[in-house]
């Protein structure tokens, strides 16, 4: 983590360093962007499996953009999003310490609540004929994610026959709260329109790439049964990933 | 009675003291006073308020003659605006006298004609349905009389009173809707010209109704077809003297010049098919048989006056010359001013402008100006083969002789030109730019004899025995037709020369000055002076490969703290539709966009001075020729496809560069177009100038694959107004 932490400080303090020595133009001369953005992407396949009861993944977002070159913006946003995961995947019974019947996996009742931000520092590289902060560009930066699973044993849980032979319940999947951080590269590619000179509107689509690649491996380990006590932070690090890996945005700034 | 002598007699005396001393220099002509409405009004209201005025008083085709008044207004402010159309000059006062005089007794004819001569070399002349008429200076320069002229006028005042253009314009339409899928184009353009053809015959005819109804003389109408007929060449046909470029110890060999130049094809009865104007014999015979049965007794050639027809038409060939300069069309404009120099030996201007050919053509002969796809020149100088007549001479001349001795006679004219006109700026510089040109013909003093020998003086005797003779031959000269119609029986007397080029400045050796500046032998000092870079070409530089320090081939920033804009320009067009511009929306997107960067300019600080014809007031003549000079200066420049190519344009930009402060010109524009297919595409460029240095200081040139929004065209604006203000990094050349 002390590793994505890093790049990420780095990457934002470049992107002002080399305002410096450069000459900027910006938008009639206005160069920073303040706005709202909302980033979604359809999600059809794990709505029609049951994990999510809303088709569309949907993020929201403020942002603060600033252009720092000719052709070239540093900007930094905090995306929000929560996700209700439906507990799809299946627990594996052995972990549980006391279950009977050793060949029979299951999934946990209910669901659990996870809640995110994203934490993100990016450079916008506009072609050459555009000019920062309007025009056709490529962005790249780094993401810091930080997201809480909260569950409650009273509605998750999993039952089924404990060494003895009794009906049991197994509702121990860790701390009710559960925090977890990862870190991420993105790349994107958009395009930027400024109407009446102060309000930009800005759309275009990114992917997260190491959660590309997490996405690929979790998909080879579908319908594996995790273990109870993982259960929580493999699940939501997987809805994480399968969030953030591709969207489309569009957001909507103030120029000045 | 008497206040009306009085006044008479002022404005005739007015007259006089405003007229040019041709004898000594000539000023290119100038509008003045309070500019007419045509130059203020808000071309939108004004075709808003044609339209509609139209569609009261008319029931068909509305929509044909929408789209024709729009786009007529447009072409008409276009022309007026181009900063060719002069105002209240001498020539275009002349002119309106003349049509005074034709519409004497019609004033409400006379009010709605709007009368302009205007800057172009063509020999022509055209009129709008507005009452507006443009007589070029060529045309005028061409003429032999006063009734001429006044023929001329009668012939473009039928096309507006008979309304020529918008039935034309209609017309065509129709030909092509109605052949759109039968016949081919040759088949409607021959049905188009057969219409245009009528409306010509018309014009003449009823013209010449309208010009009998003067005092004019009616045959001058008939030789007026004459005029047309040899209107490709020069105003005058006289021998091209080897003796003119000649010096006490220098002759041309006689193989340098043709014993006999090609006669003058008559191509009167042409095929005229595929012509819009009937050929000038049927045209010319059509009018014959009109005067002839009219009396003619009593009428005469010049009412308002032959001696000002005389000298606003000098005026015009004098105008002429710089107007076949700014075409680059050096043996044309050396031509001409070589006829006018034998009528004002002593002409500052006429000098200058021979130095300026003799200069280019040097520089032409090495192969240092060429001709951009602009240009009528695109393919170089005619071949001597192609050219008729006298003018022939010439063209001879500067195919055969050698380059390196060209550039000798060209020293020797224009440092003659120098000495004698020490105060004239220009040649002063040509004379520093002749030098460092002699350095590299890498011939010395040595090459050249310091003293005459004695067989060559007695030559130099029989050369000026020659000179006299036939100078005053030609003193004896009469009109181009007549010349025309005589020159076959003339035969030629030149003697053979002997004498050889080298001892071409045996004279001028002994001037201390010439002396000094003359290159030595086996040094290769390059000459330089203050404004030698004005006319110093890129190629030269090249022949100089000295390794500059380190330091200094770091490229150099200019800092620009001033620009002239010079008209913004947007072009609004959808090839897909008929009518393909969109004049009206053009229009509006160029006010906008000048107000934009001026908007840019104020915001970065940078002191921008716009100079635009479609922001400018009535009293703002001046504002008007600077644009024309400037405009001018562009014309010469783009014509050529070297980027620093000689523009000799240079001592009126001067004064603009002094009067304004600045030497940075910024020419900037938009371009919006929807292809036949639907794609839309936008063409943004600017390219500021230092023109006292003619560079190219900052060019920008993009195109995005979208339509002009407002985003794009503000981001750009603003764009090229701060790189301006920024250092600019100077250009690699």
């Amino acid at each position: 983590m002390r590793y994505f932490r890093c790049i990420f400080f780095v990457t934002f303090f470049l992107s002002f360093a080399h305002t410096l020595s450069s000459q900027v133009p910006g938008y009639l001369g206005k160069r920073t962007v303040i706005g709202y953005g909302f980033n979604f992407h359809p999600a059809l396949a794990g709505f029609s499996m049951g994990y999510s009861d809303n088709p569309f993944n949907v993020k929201h977002e403020i942002f603060i953009e600033h252009a720092t070159r000719k052709a070239t913006m540093v900007g930094a946003n905090v995306q929000f999003f929560k996700y209700v995961y439906n507990n799809t995947e299946e627990v594996d019974p052995t972990s549980t310490g006391s279950y009977y019947y050793y060949d029979q996996a299951g999934r946990p009742t209910g669901s659990y609540e996870i809640r995110a931000n994203n934490f993100m520092f990016y450079n916008k590289l506009f072609h050459r004929t555009y000019l920062a902060p309007w025009g056709r560009y490529f962005m790249i930066g780094a993401v810091y994610t930080r997201y809480t699973a909260e569950y409650r044993s009273s509605e998750m849980f999993f039952q089924g026959y404990n060494s003895s032979g009794r009906l049991a319940t197994f509702s121990n999947f860790g701390a009710y709260r559960q925090t977890y951080q990862t870190g991420d590269i993105i790349m994107g590619l958009g395009r930027s329109r400024v109407f009446g000179d102060k309000i930009i509107f800005d759309c275009g689509y990114n992917f997260q790439l190491i959660s590309v690649v997490k996405m690929a491996i979790n998909f080879l380990a579908l319908g594996e049964p995790i273990p109870m006590s993982t259960y929580i932070q493999t699940t939501s690090s997987r809805r994480i990933s399968a969030t953030n890996r591709f969207n489309f945005y569009m957001k909507l700034g103030f120029l000045f | 009675m008497k206040k009306k002598l009085i006044l008479f007699l002022l404005a005739g005396l007015g007259n006089i003291v405003a007229q040019q001393n041709l004898k000594v220099n000539y000023t290119p002509l100038k509008s003045k006073g309070e500019l007419p409405e045509v130059f203020t009004q808000n071309i939108r209201n004004v075709i808003k308020e044609d339209i509609n005025a139209m569609e009261k008083n008319t029931s068909s085709d509305k929509k044909l003659k929408s789209a024709f008044l729009t786009a007529s207004n447009y072409e008409i402010e276009r022309i007026v605006k181009s900063g060719n159309a002069l105002v209240n000059d001498e020539v275009s006062k002349y002119i309106n006298e003349v049509a005074d005089v034709i519409l004497r007794d019609n004033a409400q004819l006379r009010k709605d004609l709007k009368i302009f001569a205007l800057k172009s070399s063509v020999v022509n002349a055209h009129s709008y349905d507005k009452g507006f008429i443009f007589v070029n200076i060529g045309l005028i320069a061409q003429l032999e009389s006063e009734a001429q002229l006044a023929y001329v006028l009668c012939h473009e005042i039928t096309h507006y009173t008979k309304r020529h253009q918008i039935n034309g314009y209609v017309e065509f339409e129709k030909i092509d809707r109605m052949n759109e899928s039968g016949s081919n184009n040759e088949e409607r353009y021959v049905e188009k010209c057969q219409y245009s053809k009528e409306q010509e015959s018309e014009a003449d005819m009823e013209g010449f109704r309208l010009f009998e109804r003067s005092p004019y003389n009616l045959k001058q109408a008939e030789k007026v077809f004459d005029v047309l007929q040899y209107a490709h060449l020069p105003f005058e046909l006289v021998e091209f003297k080897k003796s003119f470029l000649e010096t006490p110890g220098f002759s041309f060999p006689q193989s340098y010049f043709l014993k006999e130049v090609s006669a003058i094809k008559d191509n009167s009865n042409e095929d005229d098919t595929k012509m819009t104007h009937p050929n000038t014999k049927k045209r010319k015979q059509a009018i014959a048989e009109l005067v002839a049965s009219r009396d003619n007794s009593g009428r005469v050639k010049a009412v308002v006056s032959q001696e000002r027809f005389e000298y606003v038409r000098d005026l015009a060939r004098m105008e002429l010359c710089r107007l076949y300069l700014k075409d680059r069309d050096y043996p044309n404009a050396l031509y001409a001013a070589y006829i006018l120099h034998d009528k004002y030996p002593d002409n500052e201007y006429l000098s200058e402008v021979i130095a300026k050919c003799l200069y280019s053509i040097t520089l032409y002969n090495k192969g240092e100006i060429s001709y951009g796809s602009d240009s009528y020149l695109e393919s170089g100088f005619p071949s001597y083969e192609r050219i008729e007549s006298y003018p022939q001479q010439l063209y001879h001349l500067i195919s055969k002789m050698p380059e390196n001795e060209w550039t000798a006679v060209s020293l020797n004219y224009i440092y003659r030109a120098h000495k004698k006109f020490e105060g004239n700026k220009s040649i002063a510089t040509l004379t520093d730019s002749m030098f460092s040109l002699m350095t590299r013909t890498r011939w010395g003093v040595s090459e050249f004899s310091r003293k005459l020998k004695a067989k060559n003086e007695q030559a130099l005797v029989d050369s000026s025995k020659i000179k006299n003779d036939a100078e005053k031959k030609e003193s004896e000269g009469s009109s181009k037709t007549d010349m025309i119609a005589s020159m076959q029986k003339e035969k030629n007397s030149r003697n053979d020369d002997t004498i050889y080029f080298k001892s071409i400045y045996v004279d001028l050796f002994p001037d201390a000055e010439f002396a000094s500046r003359f290159p030595m032998f086996g040094k290769e000092e390059e000459q330089t002076s203050e404004n030698f870079s004005v006319y110093r070409s890129s190629s030269s530089k090249k022949e100089t490969p000295v390794r500059q320090p380190k330091q200094e081939r770091v490229r150099q920033t200019i800092t620009v703290e001033k620009v002239l804009l010079l008209e913004p320009f947007f072009f609004v067009v959808n090839e897909a539709s008929r009518e393909g511009i969109k004049y009206l929306s053009s229009d509006e997107k160029q006010e906008q966009y000048s107000e934009l960067i001026n908007d840019c300019a104020k915001k970065l600080q940078l002191e921008l001075i716009t100079i635009d014809p479609d922001a400018i007031s009535s009293k703002e003549v001046d504002k008007m020729n600077d644009y024309s000079v400037m405009n001018d200066w562009f014309e010469e420049k783009f014509d050529a496809d070297k980027e620093k190519t000689t523009i000799l344009n240079t001592n009126e930009m001067e004064n603009l560069i002094a009067k304004y402060g600045t030497q940075y010109v910024l020419k900037t524009g938009i371009i919006s177009v929807t292809t036949v297919s639907g794609r839309k595409r936008t063409y943004i460029y600017a390219f500021l100038f230092d023109v006292k240095s003619n560079e190219l200081i900052y060019r920008k040139y993009e195109y995005f694959k979208t339509l002009d929004r407002r985003d794009l065209v503000h981001a750009k604006a603003y764009q090229i107004i701060f790189d301006i203000k920024h250092p600019i990094k100077k250009m690699k050349s």
